[in-house]
């Protein structure tokens, strides 16, 4: 049971003031449904961990069980019941930081720090931590401490900042203008943009910014000159498929919902940017809140909804703030709220927040999660566009779907399809990373190929570096070679490669990562977001992340490849969700295309690019 | 219904089942590991994925997908076995392999699963998890390192006890059952064991004490509260081994680990006879002997009206209805009564108010020779009944109810498949609870209002409810035809809804907000207990619920119904019976031209005997009607009446008493014969539970010195001139049911007013009293009610489970008033009303509010009703002792 490593940890000795702030949490969520993670998040937050006299309190204050409240908590990798330092550093494992040499910085960390991996300093300033994912891979290698986010880390700047820390300047996150750049720093295509038109150019904490970009417009044009229906249609018209990586048409998910009598509705906006190498929501959600907000209360109207959530992953600090404040600003200015537009219309939206959980980006974990339960996927059907949050029918859209509204309804769905391709119509926020000169975000029409991609946006290969392969879409989809770099990057001529296009990410990587180690990172990051709920996903993620460390070990055989081979169609066959379901893919598909690397590790005990010590 | 095909055959199966119900309907295999009848479905295990055509390219969870029109499902093929062998390599590899040491061994779902689907061998190998067993939970040990993540415990605590005690901890791989980092807060049901498709969960009572394999099974009704469930008993040798569940795993701390009350060294197997004024042992001869003629010496002094029999709940209907018949077709009188007086009789005389005693006309039969247990009445086209007993709601349809009304009962305490059954309606979305009570209980957890009134103010709530829900809906008309609605709102004026709020201490809006959830269901529960009834007006309690019902009921809609709790195993079945001094069996009038004719030609008589508490009275006063001699049938009168040390003392002038019992309890002690009777397994005879089933006991135990009710009621009669001979209980059910129709159609199993009899029901509005004034001023109020482990004071023996558990009786005090007293947990007491005092432990409960205190009335001491008069609410004064 966890009861022995808690029993170990002395009781905790909270102040009366802080129990009183503890109180002052309770008593403010009491009644808000769903509320167990906002509680714990604040509760962590104030008093820096959630010790069993925590949870005492908030079970009987939330009338929650015990055994729930653990649950929930030790679901979420960002909750502690033990204290740490004042500083949580957190070094980002993800498949972007590791190839661009993770591993060895977070040893450097151990060196410098003089502690090891989740220990804390005998000064009590720093605790050292991994984290599967930050989400600023164009900043990699990365890590976090407490709400900032340092990039380019070398044992010098990771000194640096260190003793930053310890003279007492830590930066204050609210402060920041965005977590890693400016996008004026980036090169944009010459085409007008939809998504990122006003990120960089507005101050995304002054309404008024947006509004003298005309903000607002579009949901004041739907909700007094249109009827929802004629929004939903507009929506079906601009052909517009999800960005959140699946790509399934909007306008079909939305005319699904809208003639349901159930109510109420809620609207989702997906911002549990969570797919390594995905880094561009967290651009819109900085750079230009109010838009998520207005595409979120245009689709409200549309389906007949009258609450929203933003649910934005635990580590986008700043996001959480722009977007807190933002729907603050919406409210009083009578964006959001009652009667918009003198109409009968009312949307309202609270911002959630994850802590730690890749799964709760899939749409159903999500709700889960909104619901205050451990993220576990639900079965489809029925889809939440029937049944989802509390039962009720359900919108969940991603960030830069929502964020797409406003214009398609402004400019019409006519005018929005006639960009990209028939496939993937409309614009799309290309993120190019890794062992390219400039790793940036750009949004282009949809349909630019891989090439372009790399050399316009990116800034050509690194120096020395020379392109070997492309994981495509994010970690969970699989990766392709030379061979597709004049490959239009949409959704269907992707597929017909072994790629996707999930969230548009690109992870370029160089004659210097070995497929094989590679492998290992993204079955690591699997293995450690697998929520557990399946039997295949749950013991398969961490079974092939065994056998792949064993092969960057040399200690491999031929039958652990046909293993992988085996369990990972098992995997496919039988998984819950799509996290299963895709999680050999990147095996499955470096094998296929690297086949002789794969066999030299095993039969030669050589690894080409250098990088596994072959024992 | 739908056409489908599985595996080629053609099959016809009904809309809205899976594919999985639908191949075990028709036998064919399909293997499964998280998936359990009991549960909703989750998918998880993957083991019972099935190719579906039309349907995506991955193969399905059986378990998950509906069946379809024109569905082709293939349940076997390459492709299926290599992902199931996959699935189940990879459970095993996460499995501690310990077989030899595992108690589940011969019952295990993983070995018999390993064995169907052949698998040869596990070529995998993982992290072994090193999650150390928990042996120092109570009752059920726990081996994570067992645990297949199959969910089902999980689930089953959730979702049906509602305790959620065990829940998944931390993620993926590492995902193990676990409590949290607070104490185990568990209802000790035991009901994860019997869930657990591996040893996992295992039952201590039953470890290493048999092979599953060895075991011989015999079916029954669970004996201890008025749930009726029905159990497996395992026996070795002709002793219990354990009692399992395997259908839906649900049984509480009771039913599960009560039985070893039966090896009890308190536990009487010789009877007393009372030589020189002290009880000593005797032969059955010489006792039988003894109660007879001390019987009969009063009989023949003082005449048939001098003897009061008290009938018992906890006897079974066939011991019952002799008893009545004795004191009807033998002395001619009805002077007997039961201690259901005390509450549940009381329920049943307001439904007999508002919605009339329960008749059935035109029922078919008797016919002959029906089965055992068994009605030998029919229902017919023109069956018809009436009467309250079509208003009483069934177990199983109480999950159908789309809104609940919990008024002054800790649901699960006071009869837990109720607590269950409330659980499995909350599963529905749209399911809305409003829990009104004096102090907290766990429903108000899912409580859509919770309503937190004084105690006692239970009639000014439902008042308020009715006039909220009047003045929302001035118009609102009952479901059924109803008398006296004008008279009835009349009297609903006496207050505004604002002074019934302020008077029952609950909010306005509060109230509103339940009526409007009430106005709204389609399918409204209304459950009450014995806590509320116990009252001194608890007969005004439930006419204010029987009013409620009358007015927002939809009586025929599936779960929408009355639950009034009959707490014990057959206190509806000995009220059912005519062990009352104003109903013969089947609840008829005394007049009731059906009247059975028991005996021959003999009428009942038309005179209504004295209630038990009308009995106390005439004692007290001497009055030449009072009973000379008792006979009571179990049932310890000094724990269960209220005011003890007057009871004790008005027993005292009884000239002589025959008490049969279990064991030698205060009562009994009084007694001048007690002969000690069979329970549980020990005896054969049926049950009627609180919603109606009826349940039957099987003798699969030897009985050591002890006899069966029935037969010490057969051999005292015959010993006293009424001869009577029955071969088997079956034989006085069947004598007993030719004379109730309202059985018609009844059988094990089935419950009584659900057996298909068509219902024309009215109703007439009864006024209730509004006065809620507790006499006295000491300052708190002491409610006296039931504990979770216990079940009268028959659970209170040792070596029951469930003292493990709940080993004494505390009185429960908010942590704020026990801190004023100086008092902490643990500490000694002084418990004093103006009637009596005693001392008790102090337990802390934060859901008890401030003013409020709480005692058990299980124990023999601390003895609630040493400091009651005339209700279980009394005000008290609390001191450190």
């Amino acid at each position: 049971m966890i009861t022995c490593s808690c029993a170990a940890t002395p009781p905790a000795q909270l102040t009366p003031a802080q129990w009183e702030k503890i109180d002052a949490i309770i008593a403010k969520y009491k009644d808000v449904p769903g509320n167990l993670m906002p509680v714990l998040q604040e509760v962590q937050e104030a008093i820096g961990y959630l010790p069993p006299e925590v949870q005492d309190r908030l079970a009987e204050g939330l009338n929650i069980p015990g055994s729930h409240i653990f649950g929930v908590m030790s679901f979420y990798s960002m909750y502690t019941w033990r204290p740490k330092g004042k500083y949580v550093i957190r070094f980002c494992e993800s498949p972007p930081c590791h190839v661009l040499g993770a591993e060895n910085l977070l040893q450097m960390a151990q060196e410098e720090l003089g502690i090891g991996l989740n220990q804390t300093t005998p000064d009590g300033l720093f605790t050292l931590e991994t984290s599967a994912c930050l989400g600023v891979c164009e900043v990699a290698p990365a890590m976090q401490i407490n709400e900032v986010v340092h990039g380019h880390l070398t044992r010098e700047r990771f000194r640096q900042i260190i003793a930053d820390y310890r003279a007492g300047m830590a930066p204050d996150y609210t402060t920041l203008t965005c977590t890693t750049y400016e996008i004026s720093r980036y090169k944009q295509p010459p085409t007008d943009l939809v998504l990122l038109k006003n990120v960089g150019k507005i101050d995304p904490e002054n309404i008024d910014d947006y509004l003298a970009a005309g903000g607002w417009q579009a949901l004041k044009k739907a909700v007094t000159t249109m009827t929802p229906e004629q929004v939903v249609e507009e929506v079906k018209t601009s052909g517009i498929r999800g960005r959140g990586g699946a790509g399934f048409p909007a306008g079909l998910k939305w005319s699904f919902t809208r003639p349901l009598t159930v109510t109420p509705k809620y609207i989702i906006c997906n911002a549990d940017e969570g797919e390594p190498g995905t880094i561009k929501d967290r651009y819109i959600m900085e750079g230009d809140p109010q838009k998520i907000l207005e595409g979120m209360a245009i689709a409200g109207y549309a389906v007949g909804a009258s609450q929203g959530y933003i649910y934005v992953r635990g580590e986008y600090y700043l996001s959480k703030h722009r977007l807190a404040k933002a729907i603050e600003q919406a409210r009083a200015r009578g964006f959001l709220g009652k009667n918009l537009f003198g109409t009968d219309f009312s949307f309202d939206i609270e911002v959630r927040s994850g802590f730690g959980c890749y799964i709760c980006g899939e749409e159903t974990a999500l709700i889960e999660s909104i619901e205050g339960k451990r993220g576990y996927p639900r079965m489809k059907p029925p889809f939440p566009g029937v049944s989802g949050l509390w039962g009720k029918p359900t919108i969940v859209n991603n960030v830069e779907t929502l964020a797409s509204v406003p214009a398609i309804i402004e400019k019409g769905g006519a005018w929005y399809k006639s960009l990209g391709t028939p496939d993937t119509t409309g614009t799309k926020i290309y993120q190019i990373i890794g062992h390219v000169a400039t790793p940036q975000i750009v949004e282009v029409p949809a349909g630019i190929t891989l090439r372009e991609l790399i050399d316009t946006y990116g800034g050509g290969m690194r120096p020395g570096s020379t392109f070997k392969f492309c994981q495509t879409g994010g970690a969970s989809a699989g990766i392709v070679t030379a061979a597709a770099l004049d490959t239009p990057l949409d959704f269907g001529s992707l597929a017909q490669v072994g790629g996707a296009l999930g969230s548009g990410t690109m992870l370029v990587a160089d004659q210097s990562v070995c497929v094989v180690d590679f492998v290992r990172a993204v079955a690591k990051f699997f293995a450690h977001e697998s929520c557990g709920q399946c039997t295949p996903c749950r013991e398969g993620t961490p079974l092939i992340l065994r056998t792949v460390n064993r092969i960057c070990r040399g200690q491999g055989t031929l039958e652990d490849l046909a293993l992988l081979e085996r369990l990972g169609a098992a995997m496919i066959d039988a998984s819950f969700c799509p996290l299963g379901q895709t999680a050999p893919a990147p095996f499955l598909s470096a094998y296929k295309n690297f086949r002789q690397e794969f066999e030299d590790h095993i039969t030669k005990k050589v690894c080409a690019a250098g990088v596994c010590r072959l024992g | 219904m739908i056409n489908l095909t599985i595996d080629g055959r053609a099959i016809q199966a009904e809309p809205g089942k899976t594919i999985l119900e639908v191949a075990r309907e028709n036998g064919i295999f399909i293997p499964y590991l998280c998936y359990h009848p009991a549960l909703k479905p989750i998918g998880s295990c993957r083991i019972c994925v099935v190719e579906v055509k039309p349907g995506p390219p991955r193969p399905l969870p059986a378990c998950a997908t509906y069946v379809a029109e024109g569905q082709e499902v293939v349940t076997a093929s390459p492709r299926l076995t290599a992902i199931r062998q996959e699935l189940m390599k990879l459970v095993l590899i996460n499995h501690a392999l310990e077989c030899p040491i595992c108690d589940k061994g011969g019952e295990c779902e993983l070995q018999e699963l390993t064995h169907a689907l052949g698998v040869p061998e596990v070529d995998l190998t993982a992290i072994p998890a090193t999650s150390p067993p928990d042996y120092e939970s109570l009752l059920v040990e726990r081996h994570t390192d067992r645990c297949v993540t199959c969910g089902r415990c999980v689930r089953l605590c959730r979702d049906h006890v509602g305790a959620m005690a065990i829940n998944f901890m931390q993620r993926g791989y590492f995902t193990e059952l676990g409590s949290g980092l607070l104490p185990l807060d568990c209802e000790f049901c035991g009901s994860c064991i019997d869930i657990c498709p591996v040893g996992a969960l295992i039952n201590k009572q039953f470890k290493y004490r048999a092979r599953a394999w060895e075991v011989t099974k015999t079916e029954m009704v669970c004996p201890f509260c008025g749930g009726g469930c029905t159990y497996e008993l395992h026996l070795k040798d002709g002793e219990i081994m354990r009692v399992y569940n395997g259908e839906t795993a649900l049984l509480c701390g009771r039913g599960r680990f009560g039985w070893p009350v039966l090896s009890s060294p308190e536990r009487l197997r010789t009877p007393l006879v009372r030589v020189n004024g002290e009880l000593k042992e005797a032969t059955w001869e010489e006792a039988l002997t003894a109660a007879a003629g001390g019987l009969k010496a009063v009989l023949e002094e003082a005449g048939p009206g001098a003897l009061y029999g008290v009938g018992s709940p906890r006897a079974t209907n066939e011991a019952n209805y002799l008893f009545q018949k004795f004191f009807r077709a033998g002395l001619g009188t009805n002077n007997l009564d039961n201690p259901a007086r005390l509450h549940y009789v009381k329920a049943l005389s307001a439904l007999g108010q508002v919605f009339g005693w329960p008749e059935v006309k035109e029922a078919d039969g008797p016919h002959p020779k029906p089965p055992a247990y068994t009605s030998p009445f029919t229902v017919k086209e023109d069956t018809k009944g009436s009467g309250f007993t079509f208003v009483l709601g069934f177990l199983e349809e109480l999950p159908r109810a789309d809104a609940a009304l919990i008024l002054g009962a800790d649901l699960t305490p006071e009869l837990p498949p109720l607590g269950w059954g409330v659980n499995a309606a909350r599963q529905k979305d749209d399911f809305k609870l409003v829990v009104a009570n004096p102090r907290g209980t766990k429903f108000d957890r899912w409580a859509t209002v919770s309503l937190r009134y004084k105690p006692g103010a239970e009639r000014l709530v439902v008042a308020g409810l009715m006039k909220a829900l009047l003045t929302a809906k001035p118009d609102l008309a009952p479901a059924v035809p109803a008398q006296g609605f004008e008279e009835f709102k009349e009297s609903l004026k006496k207050f505004s809804l604002k002074e019934y709020a302020s008077r029952a201490g609950v909010e306005v809006a509060d109230l509103e907000a339940a009526a409007a959830i009430l106005a709204q269901a389609q399918a409204p529960a209304i459950l009450f207990g014995t806590e509320l009834l116990s009252q001194d007006k608890g007969d005004m309690n439930a006419l204010a619920l029987a009013d409620l019902f009358l007015l927002v009921g939809k009586p025929g809609t599936p779960g929408s119904a009355l639950y009034p709790v009959a707490d014990k195993a057959n206190t509806r079945g000995v009220c059912e019976l005519g062990v009352l001094p104003d109903r013969l069996p089947g609840l008829l009038p005394l007049d009731s031209p059906a009247a059975p004719a028991f005996w021959g030609d003999k009428k009942v008589a038309q005179q209504p005997g004295p209630t038990l508490l009308e009995v106390l009275d005439l004692l007290e006063q001497d009055a030449p009607e009072a009973p000379r001699a008792l006979w009571a049938l179990g049932g310890d009168l000094l724990r269960w009446l209220p005011n003890r040390s007057r009871t004790e003392k008005l027993l005292g002038k009884v000239k002589f008493m025959v008490v049969q019992d279990a064991f030698r309890t205060d009562t009994a002690k009084l007694a001048d014969v007690v002969l000690p009777v069979a329970i549980h397994a020990e005896q054969e005879g049926s049950f009627i539970s609180s919603t109606g089933r009826l349940g039957v006991l099987k003798a699969a135990l030897t009985a050591d010195g002890v006899l069966p009710d029935w037969q010490i009621i057969c051999r005292l009669a015959s010993a006293l001139g009424v001869p009577m001979s029955y071969r088997n209980p079956a034989q006085i059910f069947a004598e007993f049911a030719r004379q109730i129709p309202l059985y018609a159609g009844l059988a094990p199993k089935k419950a009584v007013g659900k057996t298909g009899i068509p219902a024309e029901l009215k109703g007439t509005f009864v006024p209730f009293d509004l006065d809620i004034s507790l006499p006295g001023r000491r300052p708190f109020t002491l409610i006296i009610g039931k504990v979770l482990q216990h079940s009268g004071s028959y659970t209170t023996h040792e070596p029951c489970g469930t003292l493990v558990v709940t080993p004494e009786g505390a009185v429960s005090l908010n942590p704020e008033d026990a801190a004023q007293l100086e008092l902490k947990a643990g500490d000694k007491a002084r418990v004093i009303s103006s009637h009596g005092e005693v001392e008790a432990k102090v337990a802390l409960d934060p859901l008890l509010p401030a003013g409020v205190a709480f005692l058990p009335e299980h124990f023999a001491q601390p003895a609630a009703q040493m400091l009651t008069l005339n209700s279980n609410l009394v005000r008290v004064s609390i001191q450190k002792a």
